[in-house]
Order: C-alpha cells, then sequence, then structure tokens
C-alpha cells in the first residue's frame, strides 16, 4: 500500500491554495500570507514530491493582457488524494482558503 | 537606480545561486511574479533567496560535504591554493634603502602641514640634514583614460626627486609625469602595458603617463593611486602657501627634530618621524579579525553544540579544530593579498564570521560517531499539542549510529539539540 505523504500545515495551506484556483505562487502568497520565502522552497518541494506540477502558460494569453507570461501550478492525482487526506487532519483548511476562483487551466479552456 | 533596476539586481544575485540549467526559468519565473507586486517587493525580492538556497542544496550534483574527509580535503585544498598564491606577495618587508627615510612634521601633526614655501626653503640648503628631500600634496582628480574611460585618482602631485627619496630609478617625462601605483595600474587599467607612454589630462594640463611603480616600492603613508612628478618650476606654480608632505632621506638616522627660523626669527621644530617598519604587518591585522570574529560570532551565532554522549569521541573536536584552522589559514591568505593591493576590506573580517558560523552549524550537524552530516530529517510531535507546528526536526545517522533531535524553541524536555545513540540492537535497520 501507498504510504500517502504528511504535509505541514503551511504545506497543506499552498497545496489547499492550489487547488482552490491560486495557481500562481504570488496568488498563494496573497491568500495564504505567507512570505515568498516559504511560498516558493514549499512549491518547489510539492513538485518534487509530485503533489504539484508546473507549466508556463500560453505567450498570446500574457500578449492580450499585455504581462509577462508567468507559470502555474496544478495538482496532480497524487496531489489530490494527499490534499484530501490533510482535510481530514486540518479541517478548517477549506474554510481558510475557500475555492473562489478559476483555476489557470480553467481559464485557459 | 531606479527601484525596477534594483529589485531585478536583487533576483539576478539569487540567480547565481540556481544551478545552470535552471536558472533562466527560475528569473524568469520570478520576474514574471514580480510584476504583480505592488506592497514591498524588496521583500519579496529577498525571499528569492531562500527559494535559491533551497534548490542549491536540493539539486542533484550539489556539492555534497557528507563526509568529513571530504570536508577537510576540500578545505585543505582552498587553503593551500590560497597560500601557495598570498605567501609569496611582497607585504611584509620594506625596500632596502629606507631605513632613513622620515617624514617631516610640523609640532607632531601628522597632517598636510608644510607650506611649499618652506619646502623649496629647505630644498635650497638640505645638505646639512638630507640627502634627499620631496614635497607631495594629495588632491583627487577624475582623469579621462581614453578606452579605459574616466577614472577617479587619488593623484598625489609631488616634486621630482619623489623617486629619488623612494630610491626608485625611472626616466620621466618633462615638465610633469604621471606614475602609477601597481595596485591601482591592476585595478583601474586591468594591467595594460599600452598605457605607458599614453597622455592624459590632468588640471588642464596635458601629462604622460610614464610608467608604473615597482611592485617592491615604499608606500608613502594614505592612498595615492598615482604621482604626478613635477619639476620645481612647475611646481613653482602652486600658491607658496598650498600645504603637503615633505619626506626625506635623512643623513644620519639619529636625527629625531629639526628647528627652523621662521619669518620672525623664532626657532620652529619640526620632527622627523621614521617611516620604515611602520607598515601594518599582515600577521597583526589577521590577529585583529580573528580578535573581531570571535568577539562578534556569539552574538550572531549560537556557540552550542548541542548534548552529546560523554563517550563520543575526541576526533568530533579534532575535526572541529581542522576545520577552524584551515579557515583561518584562508582568511590569513585574504588578508594578505588585500594587504598587497593596498588597501581595507571589511569583507574580510564579514567572510572570517560567516566561515567560522559555518563551521559551527555545520559542526551541529553532524553524527558524533562518523562525522557524517546526519541526513533524512522528520518533523515530530503533534501540532495540536503546541502552539508551534512541530516540537522539533529528528536527523538520523545514515551509518545508524544514532538519531539527533533539534528542537524548534528550547524546552524543560530539550533546551539544546541531543543526540540519542543507538546501540547495535538497531544495526539490522540500517
Amino acid at each position: 500500500m501507498a504510504v500517502e505523504p504528511k504535509l505541514s500545515h503551511t504545506a497543506a495551506m499552498i497545496l489547499q491554495a492550489i487547488s482552490a484556483g491560486h495557481g500562481y505562487g504570488f496568488s498563494v502568497m496573497e491568500i495564504t500570507g505567507l512570505p515568498s520565502g516559504t511560498v516558493y522552497p514549499a512549491m518547489r518541494r510539492l513538485e518534487r514530491d509530485e503533489l504539484i506540477r508546473s507549466q508556463w502558460e500560453r505567450q498570446s494569453i500574457a500578449d492580450d493582457e499585455q504581462r509577462p507570461p508567468r507559470k502555474y501550478y496544478k495538482l496532480t492525482r497524487a496531489g489530490k488524494t494527499t490534499l484530501e487526506a490533510a482535510h481530514k487532519r486540518y479541517p478548517l483548511l477549506t474554510r481558510l482558503i475557500p475555492a473562489a476562483v478559476a483555476t489557470p487551466q480553467e481559464k485557459e479552456a | 537606480m531606479s527601484h525596477r533596476r534594483w529589485h531585478l539586481a536583487i533576483l539576478r544575485s539569487a540567480a547565481l545561486l540556481i544551478p545552470r540549467k535552471q536558472r533562466a526559468e527560475w528569473l524568469e519565473e520570478w520576474r514574471a511574479e514580480l510584476w504583480y507586486v505592488r506592497s514591498n517587493p524588496t521583500s519579496f525580492c529577498l525571499g528569492a533567496f531562500r527559494d535559491a538556497f533551497w534548490l542549491l542544496r536540493h539539486a542533484p550534483h550539489s556539492l555534497r560535504l557528507e563526509s568529513p574527509i571530504h570536508c577537510v580535503a576540500l578545505l585543505a585544498v582552498l587553503a593551500a591554493t590560497s597560500l601557495t598564491i598570498s605567501l609569496p606577495l611582497p607585504v611584509e618587508h620594506d625596500p632596502p634603502g629606507m631605513e632613513k627615510l622620515v617624514m617631516v612634521l610640523r609640532g607632531g601633526y601628522r597632517g598636510a602641514t608644510i607650506r611649499l614655501e618652506e619646502y623649496f626653503a629647505w630644498d635650497n640648503d638640505h645638505q646639512r640634514l638630507f640627502t634627499s628631500l620631496a614635497f607631495y600634496q594629495p588632491m583627487r582628480q577624475r582623469v579621462p583614460m581614453g578606452p579605459h574611460g574616466d577614472v577617479d585618482l587619488s593623484i598625489g602631485r609631488a616634486s621630482d626627486s619623489l623617486l629619488q627619496v623612494l630610491n626608485v630609478e625611472m626616466p620621466l617625462a618633462h615638465p610633469s609625469a604621471l606614475v602609477l601605483m601597481p595596485a591601482a595600474w591592476r585595478e583601474y587599467f586591468g594591467a595594460d602595458p599600452r598605457i605607458v607612454g599614453r597622455t592624459v589630462e590632468i588640471s588642464g594640463r596635458q601629462v604622460m603617463v610614464s610608467g608604473i611603480m615597482p611592485e617592491d616600492s615604499f608606500r608613502l603613508p594614505g592612498k595615492v593611486d598615482a604621482w604626478l612628478i613635477e619639476d620645481r618650476q612647475t611646481l613653482a606654480t602652486l600658491p607658496s602657501e598650498s600645504k603637503g608632505f615633505v619626506v626625506a632621506q635623512l643623513r644620519k638616522p639619529s636625527i629625531k627634530r629639526m628647528a627652523v627660523a621662521n619669518d620672525s626669527g623664532e626657532q620652529e621644530h619640526f620632527d622627523c618621524m621614521a617611516l620604515a617598519g611602520r607598515r601594518n604587518h599582515p600577521f597583526a591585522i589577521f590577529l585583529l579579525v580573528l580578535t573581531m570574529s570571535g568577539l562578534i560570532l556569539p552574538v550572531t551565532t549560537s556557540l552550542r553544540l548541542g548534548y552529546y554522549p560523554h563517550n563520543s569521541g575526541a576526533w568530533r573536536w579534532v575535526f572541529l579544530a581542522s576545520k577552524l584552522i584551515l579557515i583561518q589559514l584562508m582568511v590569513y591568505s585574504a588578508v594578505r593579498w588585500v594587504a598587497y593591493k593596498g588597501g581595507a576590506d571589511p569583507g574580510i573580517l564579514l567572510g572570517s564570521i560567516l566561515a567560522l558560523r559555518w563551521a559551527i552549524v555545520d559542526q551541529r550537524q553532524r553524527c558524533p560517531v562518523c562525522l557524517r552530516l546526519v541526513k533524512n530529517p522528520v518533523r515530530v510531535g503533534r501540532p495540536s499539542q503546541t502552539f508551534l507546528e512541530w516540537y522539533g526536526t529528528e536527523f538520523m545517522c545514515t551509518k545508524g549510529h544514532g538519531l539527533l533531535h533539534v528542537p524548534e524553541i528550547p524546552t524543560s524536555c530539550y533546551s539544546t539539540q541531543q543526540w540519542l545513540r543507538l546501540d547495535r540492537s538497531w544495526s539490522s535497520l540500517f
């Protein structure tokens, strides 16, 4: 049986934020209130553990909005399973960070 | 520098820590995110260093000093290399013939106090006391240097007898010649030999660069990047009240003071301060840096190495002492290098403190038995039982010698990090 990684509260908050549609590093910072020096290394760790994956958005989308293209993050299947387990451990997570915005992939669609 | 440039400079500095393959993409992501940051962008950018350090630590082929032998070997190679470079540098001894070199001081005051007219008067009748006598006056000038751009130089405007006083032989252009100090030649002109013979404009006059002072020539007090050597007629165009320094070679080394009758007929006394042997010895500077580091280090870093079993072995201390000694050898080399370059660099003190801090922190993260870095950090404790997320972190010696418990904050159970030694019954797990 595969062992699900146990997340710290901070990592769970970041995973929840990404799941809720805050798919960019700075958006995660804004919604969680965590500093950049915490959020980005945590996202690297989550990506290394294959709980999230990153992708650059299309240049045309950024050009339309006259801004630089951003790298967005989304949950993998393992990430979703781990987040569900984290919800049991930290029941207030969904109330702290409710799903509020369309995910980047939804925007792109 | 504009705010945006400043923030990009921070990100670029952090990017230097990133492995080359990932660097461009990493920097692009941070730059793109910075575009959205409206409040406190500096704090946002400084967080990039933490991210960069994380990536550096977890790079697949990053330099791992896990083994104590590798760690000491690397430090030994660095120390040997730095000593090989720095020991041959001529920084300790004065050149020969400087035993009778003195600076003439009015009333013992070490500033520029000698008037040009006084120098001319002494120069006319110096045979009784001095074999040679020279005047110089420091000034700051922005000098256009052609392909090297405009350079801010500390120029010593000096009489043409200066080179004789310093025992330097060099053909000079007349009536004015510029002689560069070796350190300035390297720093501002990249040791370009073609600079000699070039004509530059100083104070509205065309002056030829006549040469570079020899590496082992005597350095007079104060920072001088170049000497503007002028003959007597040109120097006399300065106001007679201009003040400067007078250096001289004494006829007899026993002369400590001289008395000169001034305009009102009163005797005025001047001190003859010997200049030889007054250079800051690199070892004395090194001892100062070492003392300052020792005083500052406890303020910046906890020196406690944690609680270890009494029988944890003396090799731990030998290893720590080896690291500290090798680091100090590198600091000594850096001091010699800075002394050779002819300046003072507070970066040496900072570097010494950071290196000592690394040695202490590294020591805390090593198994007391095999001295390898402990690995596999696991956070322990349940978040619901404390206001912290975790009590602390446990590391493991990969050889199975024990567990290292590092508390998040000092508690009644764990005031400092503790080592739990595992006996042979645990060996089957490793």
